[in-house]
């Protein structure tokens, strides 16, 4: 039993050892320091040859989102699939799911104009910390023109433990 | 030589039917993870069980322990490390998705497919999968261990 555990070890060494070096050679090769889907994202977009001038995601903690449901500072929008969003969503919120987004987008277009030339910035959410969504969404609004879009990066998980008020549809 | 062919014509089919569909299971996971490296460490993120900076490691590491115990699984001199290394795997997978699940947290497995809607339901698959692996697994290497199927037993 002890030669096969050692047999096992040095097979687990080669393998490190092999990952590493395929890592190492990828084009797409994944650094040693985990970041989030948001943290890529934000990283990705100062990257030469997207638009330099877009001022980066902020990303905003409960406390905003809360003052902005509260007083309506801003046009929330719900990045998850739609079917999340009629089960229960922040009041207000309208939906504008990344993954339907080709769908959705032309319907929302013009309340989202509207909410920004009134001075309304976009408020994206989606599921929690390690949701892609709302960055990717971000990301597709950002090169639709529409700048400054804060991220509620901790999303519908964080605000459901808050026992924050919701809205369904 | 001639010895040592022989017994491969004698091992069952059996035995090579199901090391074959575990050679599959485990070879196909790492293959996708290994393809999408980075999805898997927003998988691995997501059971909020390793600290941030194992998370990279272990995403670049894992998929490649699985595809060479695919392939050791196929060699018959490196079958019985291979079945030993299976069976930890497929425990450590089991604590993991327990741990999750008896902490509420939503996961996806990320074992065979990466875009998988986190959720609890898709863990207790998982689990399930994972149970049907150690099935096969530890008998097969009880079976070597023991001698009855002890061809290459070192």
């Amino acid at each position: 039993m002890l030669t096969d555990f050692k047999r096992l070890l040095a097979l687990l060494v080669i393998a490190a050892g092999v990952a590493f070096l395929i890592n190492h050679l990828r084009a797409d090769s994944q650094g040693m320091a985990y970041a989030t889907p948001v943290q890529q994202m934000a990283s990705e977009s100062k990257r030469p040859g997207l638009d330099s001038n877009a001022p980066p995601v902020t990303v905003v903690g409960i406390d905003r989102v809360i003052h902005a449901v509260n007083k309506r500072t801003h046009l929330i929008i719900d990045a998850r699939p739609d079917l999340f969003w009629e089960i229960g969503h922040i009041p207000g919120a309208i939906s504008l799911p990344r993954k339907q987004f080709a769908e959705y987008y032309p319907k929302t277009e013009s309340i989202l104009r509207e909410a920004v030339a009134m001075g309304r910035p976009l408020l994206l959410y989606c599921a929690d910390l390690h949701c892609p969504d709302a960055g990717a969404l971000a990301k597709e609004l950002n090169q639709r023109g529409f700048n400054g879009v804060l991220l509620f990066e901790a999303g519908w998980g964080a605000w459901e433990e808050a026992g924050q008020a919701v809205e369904s549809k | 030589m001639s010895t040592r062919n022989s017994s491969v014509r004698q091992t069952p089919w059996w035995h090579w039917l199901l090391i074959l569909a575990l050679a599959a299971v485990f070879g196909y996971a790492g293959v996708i993870k290994l393809w999408g490296v980075a999805d898997f460490s927003h998988v691995i993120a997501r059971f909020d069980l390793l600290p941030l900076a194992l998370i990279n490691p272990v995403a670049i590491v894992l998929p490649m322990v699985e595809i060479l115990l695919a392939v050791a699984l196929l060699i018959p001199s490196l079958q019985r490390v291979a079945l030993l290394g299976v069976i930890l795997c497929s425990v450590m997978f089991a604590v993991v998705l327990s741990s999750a699940i008896l902490r509420g947290v939503p996961v996806s497995c990320g074992c065979l497919v990466l875009t998988e809607k986190p959720n609890l339901h898709a863990a207790w698959w998982a689990l399930g999968r994972d149970a049907g692996l150690l099935g096969i697994a530890i008998p097969l290497y009880m079976w070597r261990r023991l001698g009855f199927l002890d061809h290459y037993r070192e």
